[in-house]
């Protein structure tokens, strides 16, 4: 029983250093309801526009930064995972990618100094540059939508089978790279793109075929992987969400913190990897 | 390069078509006739095994406990899961999910559906405007019509001589499925080791794709 209530105790030591960091870093917290259009919450983002659509004046400049803290349910396994939802909202030319990925960066510092170097590694993926890479291979204004939610679905095969029905059409750009080979290819069909990579100390992959979980996110995306499980830390992006009343453009991640706890673990040796 | 992945296969009859891939790509299959052992680990130069039920597979995989899974596209249909990357289609274990009943006619009216498969059933019958119901069974669905639970089934068919054994006919194929490689996002993009165990299966597909035409 005494480890067990000392991993209880060890991951609400990490739940509250999250939380202060953030409260010192100026983030306001918003409690999201667990029940949302009477299904289990999956995603505190939408949950969290919902809420600030509700203020008939708001002031996104500065851009807001906010979080909120709760389980999500995923309801293929039919289980709750503990997370903390990071957003920052506002007008779309004040939100810096960089300064998102920085957040990240320093929270990951924050929960596990140690982690950083050699078992992390961040996989970027852009949204709009997949629609413009396909459109410049040459498929069709309609095969976006259609690869897009392939790719969200995870059916890789099937995107792949889509853009390939184009002639001279490739599907490198779905498959993980370093930045330089990413980039060399990527500037075939998009020449005007510069690699502008957010700074960090983990290990960087790009791929395109990471659009993220929601049909929200608008151009950057991003999953950061525990190497030793495979296992996902955190992921999120730029998003752009529209309610009945508002248009909110901003750029968020969830961390997970059970995964974390696995990470630290296994790094402490008090568990082994599947 | 290291091919240490772990593959869950489900179990059943795709498995002697994945013994004879893992052979033609030069793995060793560790799997011996009778055994009933489920798990046989990954060493520095051989994929492991873990031989699971083919409605497990995909959350074996999206936990992280194995890097692949070989699964059929029906069963993939059935229960998606967002947790895993479909990479490529085996191309083995093809069958095809059909609507069956004595007659063979598209039925009339509002109608009850006997499948193991419900959330495909009703998909089906939802795109073409047509009220049904669906009784979920976990197996014997072609005894259905003969006993008098549901006229009409949506089962799996291979060869249709259970269909035609029980007097029932098909009336049409709402999909046509073979086995699909299904991966760990993770492991996929961030272990090398894992695309080059893909890369061992694709050649031996392309190269059997070559040969037929």
């Amino acid at each position: 029983m005494q480890e067990w209530l000392g991993e209880n105790r060890r991951q609400y030591e990490t739940f509250l250093r999250v939380v202060n960091f953030l409260m010192q870093e100026g983030f306001d917290p918003v409690p999201t309801d667990p029940l949302r259009n009477q299904e289990y919450r999956m995603d505190h983002t939408r949950a969290m526009v919902d809420l600030l659509g509700s203020f008939p004046e708001l002031d996104m400049s500065p851009p807001l930064k906010l979080f909120a803290t709760g389980a999500l349910f995923h309801p293929r396994r039919s289980v709750w995972t503990e997370a903390i939802d990071v957003e920052i909202i506002g007008k779309d030319s004040e939100i810096d990618d960089d300064q998102l990925i920085a957040v990240l960066e320093d929270l990951v510092r924050q929960m596990a100094p140690d982690l950083i170097d050699d078992e992390l590694t961040m996989v970027y993926g852009q949204v709009d540059w997949l629609k413009q890479s396909l459109w410049a291979m040459g498929c069709g204004n309609s095969d976006y939508p259609h690869i897009l939610g392939l790719l969200q679905q995870g059916n890789l095969q099937a995107a792949e089978a889509k853009i390939l029905a184009t002639p001279g059409a490739d599907v490198r750009l779905l498959r993980p790279k370093a930045a330089a080979q990413f980039f060399s290819i990527l500037n075939m069909y998009l020449p005007t793109v510069v690699h502008k990579e957010p700074r960090a100390n983990w290990t960087v992959l790009w791929d395109l075929s990471l659009v993220g979980n929601w049909s929200y996110y608008s151009g950057l995306v991003f999953t950061l992987y525990h190497n030793r499980s495979g296992q996902v830390l955190a992921n999120g992006g730029r998003f752009d969400i529209k309610t009945p009343t508002k248009v909110f453009t901003g750029a968020g991640f969830t961390i997970y913190l059970d995964v974390w706890q696995d990470a630290l673990a296994i790094r402490r040796g008090s568990r082994d990897v599947s | 390069m290291s091919v240490k992945s772990t593959v869950a296969v489900a179990k059943g009859r795709i498995m002697d078509e994945v013994r004879e891939l893992w052979q033609q790509a030069e793995f060793t299959w560790p799997i011996r006739g009778g055994s009933r052992q489920l798990w046989f680990p990954a060493t520095d130069d051989q994929p492991g095994i873990i031989v699971a039920r083919a409605r497990d597979v995909c959350t074996l995989v999206a936990r992280g406990i194995a890097d692949f899974g070989v699964v059929g596209l029906d069963v993939l249909e059935e229960y998606p899961d967002p947790g895993v990357m479909r990479v490529m289609d085996l191309e083995l274990g093809r069958c095809r999910l059909v609507l069956a009943s004595k007659d063979a006619r598209w039925p009339e009216g509002p109608v009850r559906v006997a499948t193991k498969y419900p959330a495909i059933t009703r998909q089906f019958f939802q795109h073409r405007g047509h009220p049904i119901e669906t009784l979920g069974l976990s197996g014997s669905v072609e005894l259905a019509p003969v006993i008098g639970l549901a006229p009409y089934i949506v089962d799996v068919v291979d060869t249709g001589q259970t269909l035609k054994q029980h007097g029932l006919r098909v009336v049409d194929t709402i999909l046509w499925s073979s086995a699909r490689l299904v991966a760990n996002p993770g492991t996929w993009r961030i272990r090398p080791s894992s695309r080059e165990f893909y890369q061992r299966l694709k050649t031996v597909i392309d190269r059997k794709a070559e040969d037929i035409s």
